[in-house]
């Protein structure tokens, strides 16, 4: 239960990050430091979420028991 | 352009020949025909599938599709093509070429997921996925990036640089392929024997080093084909261009597998056949997307790049994040697709003032809608089709090898497989 839940965060996370960089993308003033920001930040929820989609599918280890 | 064109897209399907191979190579000798029918099977699929709706949701540039309008810009996220190519006049016209080419890279894409699901992924579902990929997520990246859609417009709706880059298909047949390959190999599970009960990973090597080592030189030829026609339908490059592109598709392809050569000397003392062949392979996805806008430096130091990514990032996938991926394709084609992506935005030098202001930007978007978009709509659609039909081979087809349990015959009818082999 706990493994489907951290995958279904990561998969929202992903959609999130996703659409932060696309909103930096339609709604910020184009090559401004504040666009780039934005859409890094985008890009660091993405990878947050991949994070935890990659650990949702991880086989447990002895140390992880 | 157009005999030049159709001579490069003549070569193509040697790149899926040589995917094929290396696929078949890394696996077991018990699922070797199973492998190479599952290939075919798969961009049959891929073709027909393609034709008849894919190239419909994916269209070319210029070409009628659904658009948002946010503040004033026109966003296109769908093409508006008939089925069945009704729409488009197969003269010899760019956008006939661009479907021809499309038909082999669709299959080339399909081809991908074959390599992480090798041993246990079902013919039968691995052709029903290859219809999903064809006919969904292939022509719908595509189009935003080949045919007109809103991230190759970034450069004109917002002034970065020339809007997303991606002449070969790093982005559209590599990195989405990856990442259904990672998909699938999530869904699927780890082969029987591959994790020891605390985690740990078995070696289980392939079974034909020779037969992947002759498939980088053929995939190199079909590589030529597929970046030299790509240059020029979807980037607009002079033909003359065409020179820069074999020349650079060659170095990274080179310096990728010398550098994986390299990391696995240091690392394990000796060079590893299959490592350096994931590597060659690796350089030439990365060389892809910038093949025409990078100058041939700049093509060693991105193979170098891919032949180091490579061999860390099989490691990364086997040992840490348990993703039982036995022909690599997750590190080859998703991780050196998306540094390749970011290559451009990087070593990309585009001709005119302004011109690679901000490309890293469009570059970036490019890479988060892969990753935030892509994987989650192709692991959605592997999920569901696993849902309705199981995509893992039973027990008992693990055991006695894809070929007997599927096929009914062995690949290799006279060898001895070594569990049979008479006690000394």
């Amino acid at each position: 239960m706990q493994t489907i839940a951290m995958r279904l965060t990561g998969f929202v996370l992903l959609l999130l990050g996703w659409s932060i960089v696309v909103a930096a993308l339609a709604i910020l003033k184009p090559s401004t430091p504040p666009q780039a920001a934005f859409a890094v930040a985008g890009v660091g929820v993405e990878a947050l979420g991949l994070a935890l989609v990659m650990r949702s599918h991880r086989i447990p280890r002895g140390d992880d028991a | 352009m157009t005999p030049l064109a159709i001579f490069y897209i003549f070569l193509a399907p040697l790149a899926a020949a040589g995917i094929a191979m290396i696929n078949t190579g890394l696996g077991r000798s018990r699922s070797a025909a199973h492998a190479m029918l599952a290939s075919l099977c798969s961009i049959g699929v891929a073709a027909i599938v393609y034709v008849v709706i894919g190239f419909a949701w994916q269209g070319f540039e210029g070409r009628p599709e659904h658009a948002v309008t946010i503040a004033g810009k026109s966003w296109g996220w769908i093409a508006a093509e008939p089925f069945f190519l009704r729409g488009v006049d197969l003269d010899g016209s760019s956008s006939s070429l661009a479907v021809w080419l499309q038909m082999i890279g669709v299959g080339l894409a399909a081809l991908i997921p074959l390599g992480s699901g090798a041993d246990r992924w079902r013919l039968g579902a691995s052709c029903a996925s290859t219809a999903l990929l064809a006919g969904w997520t292939y022509p719908l990246f595509a189009h935003w990036v080949w045919g007109g859609g809103w991230l190759a417009q970034l450069g004109v709706n917002y002034g970065l640089g020339r809007g997303f880059v991606d002449a070969g298909g790093s982005s559209t047949i590599h990195a989405a392929g990856g990442l259904t390959a990672l998909s699938i190999a999530w869904i699927l599970g780890p082969r029987r024997g591959k994790y020891t009960l605390d985690g740990m990973p078995s070696a289980i090597p392939g079974h034909n080093a020779v037969l992947v080592l002759f498939a980088c030189l053929l995939a190199l030829l079909g590589w030529l084909g597929i970046n030299c026609a790509g240059a020029i339908l979807f980037t607009s490059a002079e033909p003359g261009r065409a020179v820069l592109v074999s020349i650079n598709t060659t170095l990274s392809a080179v310096s990728a597998a010398l550098a994986a050569a390299g990391m696995t000397r240091i690392r394990f003392g000796k060079p590893d056949a299959s490592l350096c062949a994931n590597g060659w392979v690796g350089g030439l996805v990365a060389s892809s997307a910038g093949c025409a806008w990078v100058t041939p430096a700049a093509a060693i130091a991105i193979g170098l790049v891919a032949g180091v990514l490579v061999t860390l990032s099989v490691e990364w996938f086997e040992l840490h994040f348990t993703v039982d991926d036995p022909g690599g394709a997750v590190s080859v084609h998703a991780v050196c697709g998306i540094w390749g992506v970011m290559a451009v935005g990087v070593f990309g030098r585009f001709p005119g003032p302004g011109a690679n202001d901000g490309q890293w930007l469009a570059q970036l978007a490019g890479v988060a809608t892969l990753v935030g978009f892509v994987l989650p709509l192709t692991y959605a659609l592997n999920l569901a089709l696993n849902r309705v039909y199981p995509q893992r081979v039973a027990a008992e087809g693990e055991r006695q090898g894809m070929d007997l349990y599927e096929l009914g015959a062995g690949a290799y009818p006279d060898f001895s497989t070594h569990e049979e082999f008479p006690p000394r």
